[in-house]
């Protein structure tokens, strides 16, 4: 079995070792990065399988480098998990809208990241996430949105 | 009328006969009026009557009668005798008795007159039918009434032995009724008489200029007013000495045309002489013994008192006013008498213009003869009809073909053609005609020129020849003689023959014979046209002078006129008009032409000297042809005139007396004749009139101008809104319109007494603080003349305070019949006050009290008004008013400050050109819940609402505001009213909160996540983690716990701040060493950020709290390394200076834009914009270390340069307690930073 490789990005180290030691004992290889320069440049240098990306980073903050993902041919394939301290269902929205395939907020349980990242490599398997990945990120907007408007 | 004896009184009987006799006829008593009486006016019968009957009753039918004074008959010829009303039987009136009591009455009055008690009388009745005299007796009480006119009560039957007391004491009481009755009626009827002749001569003054009008108004009124016999008026002729008979009332017309032909001199009419001289009211109470009257006059009259009053017009004397009565001793009152003089100082003026009105009149007609007979002279061309009898009667001795006769004008040296006489009527002789010729000039000139009779045989060729332009080139011959007159040329005959050398010598001299013969006629007719050309410029210049009259009547310019005037007349090189200066006899210029003198008081030449003096005194014109004979002029003198050589001086003559002289000066010896000096004279006369007449007229401005003053008044000082601006107008005004020396309101206080108000005109503050005045009475008017104030209204006052200005006039100040106050006027100097100024100041009171009471409300609600003013500018919200058309109508200075418009930029704007796009809400910002410009155009009241405004620069600012619709009743329209207060600051504040919230909230959440993280994976079985994975795992988890614990401080330190409880606990701190530890610690996270220290090696001690400190260091640091990019490096300063440590914290970050800088350590303060979203922080460091740095006395700040980076310093004081350390100090202070440490 191909070991998946997940890209860990926060300004926090200790969030990065809290992910990197769960994720490295569900048998996934951790990069880490500790800004968004060095997330951009880890994610085209390695591509990686999935992203956990933080978002409030001094400088490039996760917001760019989610955009700059999404916006390479390339890379926009890669499914990128938010995790950060930012709670409010506007972010939550714009997260999604802006192609991320999961919000997840701090604190948060190291198992449901892990939960999180294999359910996502699952469902964005290469052979399906083509066909795929749109349609439920669309529906997961839709839903969101509809949230929102609830809220 | 025979005298009963005293043997009468004791015929008792035959009084009770006939009394009883009477009673048995008839016992009923009647009113009656004996037919012989003169009618009783009904008001008088009235009174009487009553009074009458009922004592005749009271004394059981005794017949009574009333005598009654004569002045209070209506009619004139009534008041020689006393009427008598009497309560009798039917029976006794038959016999008689009535008319015996009219005989009686001048002997019942002299009786009660001479005792002042009751008087035993007899009264001698004849009974007709019985043929016999019956002798009555009665007792009579006096009635007084006004002096010697008093009336009677009579009695009849009675006698001295039998009357009782109780009786006498019902009589006395009945007569002193009657007395106060009739009192009352006389001083109605004078009353209503006064004001009804006051009223008549003021108007008819004012619109009549008929002398006679005027003056048969005078007698009249105040003959009806004083109840007079006669009132005759003599008016002062211009010599100042004749009485002229001018006007009588009380005698036929055909009388008073007599009377009119005998005038009086001063001279001998000591009455008028001695009224004029005292300008005051003279008395004769019994004319007939009296040594001034004219005996003859007075038993012609039968005048027995005679008041003469002086007729004065602003101080000029017009005549006498004489009151006459043929009573003894009549009395007039105070009153009367002032009346009457009020009558005539008002009529004076009338007759003034009046008798001006007639001198223009007579001095018109006079110039209308002069032009009439001028007009008739030249009509006459006798000047030209001796030239043409000349040239026709040439024509029977010569023949000729033209004919001219010229005359020599002296003055201009031409020789003026006369008659031109031509056998041709070719178009150029015309030419001819008019053809004035210079001596010397041509032919003819030559001939004047040399006095030699000429023969031309050829005129063109002639070497003397002048041609005439437009006339043709003829062959023509002439002969010329001069006219001559005693040796002198006076003019020249020319006769001229077409064709060459057609005259003989026999011819010249015939012609030279017949010139001669006919020059005297020439000299007739010469100096008949000088004299009538000298005639035309004197009318001419009196027609200037009449110009002049009519128009000019500002004195000044008169004066100008008439000095121009007089110069041009006799061709004056200067002319100087001077008046007599009345206090020194001196002469003041006031009109002058040619000369360096103003007319003005300070040119002037005293008494005594000078030439124009001694016209004056001498009051004759004076000729001075070569002045430098005489003294000079004192301006001629100061050498700044020449060529001035004679003089001529003419007296300026009004009413007999010099007034001043006018003189001219000529620039040639001799200059002027005797005809200049007739010509000056008849001039100077004229111009008196102009001068009085222009006097006059300015006096008469000055009448009308105080008429017109007592309505500006009112005006003037209605418009007066101020308190103290109104009292001065107002006293002001009022004093000068009574020319009174002060005036002041007085208004009645708390207590009743009267406060005298200042400013008041002719007082100082001082003199009226304190002073209060009391009012002692308030009656009806009563004048008393013992009381030294005039009062209108029966206000009377008396001083309280220390105030010696004695006041002389008092009129109340009445406001909707309510008493409000005073006015006040002192004495006048110079002249007493009388009722017209009585009268004026109940006007002016009148008008003063609406005046006073309009401006104290004024005050006040102006007062309430600036209150309430005060309280809209001093307000701290915005208050914006807006107008019924939504234009700006106010706004306050708070509104200013938040919209940033200025009031004057607004006001009377709409709100939609300039306000209400500020107040509208602004595109992208917040909605506001309300936009304002809605809410204002609905009108819709609106307790409570917030909005966002705009000011004038564009900036945005949150408001929270009400609107209210407010209807004003008076204004019949709304006002709408914004008060609005700008809550931006609490927003901002309100957001800084909520953002603070939620950074905190993230603040919290990670270092929470990171020790959930790691515990949850510490704790999951499934993850074998190695040793030292475990170990760096639960080292995060304490530096978690420790952020965690920092933040909580921090939010902790901030609570203390606002709550005041920070607190500082104060010890030597070495700042070398915590700066160390700081940087120390901060490097652990600074990650790839190079953090160096600069700092001396010996310890730097100061005075403060270490954990304090720390907590700057730290936040200081951390927020250098969280702002600066990786690689960059971070230096930390320690420095000592003089007084105190300073802490620099240098980071090459981002940096911080100019405009955040001041405001970087206020509370939960973030730098907005993009990077504030991923940067981590409560926005509480900065203002936790400004409160610890302040705490400790110390200073901190920021320097910044947007995208180089920050410095943030602080300076602590030098630790107080380290003075052993001093020495060291001061010398590390001097060297280079020692031991620098790069790290």
């Amino acid at each position: 079995m191909i070991r998946s490789r997940i890209l860990v990005v926060d300004d926090e180290p200790g969030i990065v070792d809290i992910a990197k030691a769960n994720l490295e004992g569900h048998g996934f290889i951790v990069v880490e990065a500790y800004d968004g320069e060095d997330a951009l440049r880890k994610v085209k240098e390695e591509k990686p399988d999935l992203v956990v990306l933080d978002i409030l980073m001094p400088e490039m903050d996760g917001w760019d480098v989610l955009e700059r993902i999404e916006a390479d041919p390339e890379l926009s394939g890669i499914p990128v998990i938010m995790l950060t301290a930012r709670v409010s269902d506007e972010d939550v929205l714009r997260g999604l809208e802006r192609g991320a395939v999961e919000y997840m907020t701090k604190p948060f349980y190291p198992e449901d990241l892990v939960a999180a990242v294999k359910i996502n490599l699952h469902v964005f398997d290469p052979q399906l996430r083509q066909q795929h990945r749109k349609l439920l990120a669309e529906k997961r907007r839709r839903l969101m949105a509809a949230r929102g408007q609830l809220a | 009328m025979p005298r009963t004896g005293s043997g009468s009184q004791h015929n008792p009987p035959v009084i009770a006969d006939g009394v009883e006799g009477a009673e048995q006829v008839d016992a009923v008593l009647e009113l009656h009026q004996p037919p012989s009486s003169p009618p009783v006016p009904d008001d008088v019968t009235e009174i009487v009557s009553p009074l009458l009957l009922s004592l005749a009753e009271v004394l059981n039918g005794t017949p009574v009668a009333a005598v009654l004074p004569t002045s209070l008959m209506v009619e004139p010829q009534d008041r020689n005798r006393a009427a008598v009303l009497c309560a009798l039987t039917p029976a006794a009136a038959r016999q008689g008795w009535g008319g015996a009591l009219v005989e009686m009455a001048p002997e019942i009055r002299r009786q009660v007159a001479s005792r002042g008690d009751a008087a035993l009388l007899p009264l001698r009745v004849e009974i007709p039918s019985a043929f016999k005299t019956e002798v009555v007796r009665g007792l009579a009480w006096p009635v007084p009434f006004d002096g010697d006119d008093l009336g009677a009560l009579v009695v009849m039957g009675d006698d001295v032995e039998s009357v009782s007391i109780g009786r006498s004491t019902l009589a006395g009481g009945f007569a002193r009724a009657i007395s106060a009755g009739l009192r009352v009626i006389h001083s109605q009827r004078r009353r209503e008489r006064a004001s009804s002749a006051l009223l008549e001569v003021a108007r008819t003054a004012g619109s009549t200029l008929q002398l006679e009008e005027v003056l048969s108004l005078v007698t009249e009124n105040t003959g009806r007013l004083v109840g007079a016999d006669r009132c005759g008026l003599w008016l002062l002729d211009k010599d100042g000495v004749t009485l002229l008979p001018s006007a009588l009332s009380g005698m036929s017309p055909e009388f008073v045309h007599q009377w009119k032909q005998y005038p009086l001199s001063l001279e001998t009419e000591p009455l008028s002489k001695e009224a004029i001289k005292s300008e005051k009211p003279v008395l004769v109470s019994d004319a007939l013994n009296d040594p001034r009257t004219d005996k003859d006059a007075v038993r012609f009259f039968g005048d027995k008192t005679i008041l003469v009053l002086p007729v004065i017009a602003k101080g000029q004397l017009q005549g006498t006013l004489y009151i006459n009565h043929v009573a003894y001793h009549h009395r007039y009152s105070k009153g009367e008498i002032e009346t009457a003089m009020a009558i005539a100082n008002q009529a004076a003026i009338a007759i003034q213009n009046a008798r001006l009105y007639r001198e223009v009149e007579e001095w018109n007609s006079q110039l209308e003869r002069l032009q009439a007979i001028m007009s008739k002279l030249s009509r006459s061309k006798s000047v030209s009809s001796i030239a043409n009898i000349v040239a026709d009667e040439l024509r029977n001795l010569l023949r000729y073909d033209n004919c001219r006769v010229f005359v020599l004008q002296e003055d201009t040296n031409e020789l003026v053609p006369l008659a031109v006489v031509s056998s041709s009527r070719d178009y150029w002789i015309e030419k001819l005609e008019d053809l004035q010729i210079q001596v010397g000039q041509g032919v003819t000139g030559w001939v004047a020129a040399q006095g030699v009779p000429q023969i031309v045989g050829d005129v063109e060729r002639d070497p003397r020849a002048y041609h005439v332009p437009g006339t043709p080139v003829l062959d023509e011959s002439m002969i010329a003689a001069p006219i001559n007159f005693e040796g002198r040329v006076i003019g020249v005959i020319t006769l001229s023959r077409l064709g060459l050398n057609q005259f003989t010598v026999d011819e010249l001299r015939l012609l030279d014979v017949f010139a001669n013969e006919a020059a005297i006629e020439f000299e007739n007719a010469r100096l008949y046209q000088e004299t009538q050309k000298k005639s035309r410029e004197l009318l001419a210049s009196f027609h200037r002078v009449g110009d002049a009259l009519a128009t000019g009547l500002d004195p000044n310019q008169t004066l100008q006129i008439i000095v121009d005037l007089a110069a041009e007349m006799v061709r004056a090189k200067a002319c100087a008009l001077m008046l007599v200066d009345e206090t020194d006899g001196g002469l003041v210029f006031r009109a002058a032409r040619g000369l360096p003198i103003k007319a003005s008081q300070t040119d002037r030449t005293p008494a005594g000297r000078g030439m124009s003096w001694q016209v004056v005194k001498e009051e004759a014109p004076k000729l001075v042809s070569d002045m430098s004979l005489v003294e000079q002029p004192y301006w001629m003198q100061q050498g700044q005139v020449e060529e001035l050589h004679s003089y001529l001086g003419v007296p300026l003559t009004m009413r007999g007396k010099v007034i001043g002289v006018l003189s001219v000066f000529g620039n040639r010896i001799d200059q002027f004749s005797q005809a200049d000096v007739e010509l000056l004279s008849s001039f100077a006369h004229q111009a008196a009139i102009a001068i009085r007449n222009a006097q006059l007229f300015t006096s008469l401005q000055e009448r009308v101008r105080e008429l017109t003053g007592l309505a500006e008044v009112s005006q003037s000082v209605a418009t007066l809104t101020n308190l103290d601006d109104t009292y001065r107008e107002l006293t002001k005004s009022i004093a000068q319109l009574l020319q009174a020396e002060s005036c002041m309101l007085l208004l009645v206080g708390e207590d009743g007494e009267l406060i005298p108000q200042y400013p008041a005109f002719g007082f100082t503050q001082e003199e009226l603080s304190g002073v209060k005045l009391k009012i002692v009475e308030l009656a009806i008017r009563t004048p008393d003349p013992l009381c030294p104030i005039q009062s209108v209204d029966g206000l009377r006052v008396t001083c309280d305070g220390d105030w010696t200005r004695q006041p002389a006039l008092v009129a109340p100040l009445r406001a909707q019949d309510r008493l409000i106050g005073a006015v006040l006027v002192s004495e006048r100097p110079g002249s007493k006050f009388n009722e017209d100024d009585l009268r004026l100041l109940t006007i002016l009171s009148a008008n003063a009290a609406v005046i006073v009471q309009n401006a104290i409300l004024y005050q006040s609600v102006d007062r309430e008004r600036d209150e309430l003013d005060a309280i809209i500018s001093n307000t701290s919200d915005a208050i914006i008013i807006v107008d019924q058309e939504n234009r700006v109508a106010r706004i306050n200075a708070a509104a200013e400050a938040l919209i940033g418009w200025r009031a004057d930029e607004v006001v009377g704007r709409g709100c939609e050109e300039t306000l209400f796009n500020s107040l509208a809400g602004v595109p992208g910002g917040p909605k506001p819940n309300f936009s304002l410009l809605d809410v204002i155009e609905k009108r819709q009241p609106t307790p409570y609402f917030e909005t966002v405004v705009m000011t004038k620069d564009g900036t945005e600012r949150d408001v929270a505001a009400s609107y209210s619709f407010v209807r004003s009743e008076a204004r019949g329209e709304g006002l709408g009213v914004v008060i609005a207060r700008d809550i931006s600051k609490l927003r901002e504040v309100d957001r800084m909160k909520s953002d603070f919230v939620s950074m905190v909230s993230h603040e919290l959440r990670t270092p929470l996540g990171l020790i959930k993280g790691y515990a949850s994976t510490l704790l999951n079985p499934q993850l074998s983690l190695d040793q030292p994975t475990v170990q760096r795992f639960l080292l995060g988890i304490d530096g978690a716990a420790d952020r965690l614990a920092r933040l909580i401080e921090n939010v902790l330190n901030v609570s203390r701040i606002e709550s005041g409880l920070l607190k500082i606990s104060p010890h030597q701190v070495d700042l070398t060493h915590l700066v160390s530890v700081a940087v120390s610690t901060a490097r652990a996270s600074a990650k790839g950020r190079e953090i160096l220290l600069e700092a001396p090696r010996r310890p730097v001690k100061a005075e403060g709290d270490r954990v304090q400190l720390e907590l700057v260091m730290d936040n200081l640091l951390g927020n250098a390394i969280k702002y600066s990019p990786m690689g960059k490096s971070i230096r930390v300063e320690l420095h000592r200076r003089t007084a105190e440590v300073e802490v620099r914290v240098v980071d090459q970050g981002i940096g911080i834009a100019l405009q955040h800088l001041p405001r970087v350590f206020d509370k939960f303060y973030r730098v907005e914009g993009g990077h504030s979203r991923r940067t981590p922080g409560s926005g509480l460091g900065l203002y936790i270390c400004r409160n610890i740095i302040e705490a400790h006395g110390g200073r901190i700040w920021a320097e910044s340069t947007l995208g180089q980076g920050s410095t943030f310093a602080f300076v602590l004081p030098h630790s107080q307690g380290s003075s052993a350390n001093r020495p060291d100090d001061h010398a590390l202070s001097l060297e280079p930073e020692e031991g620098i440490s790069h790290d």
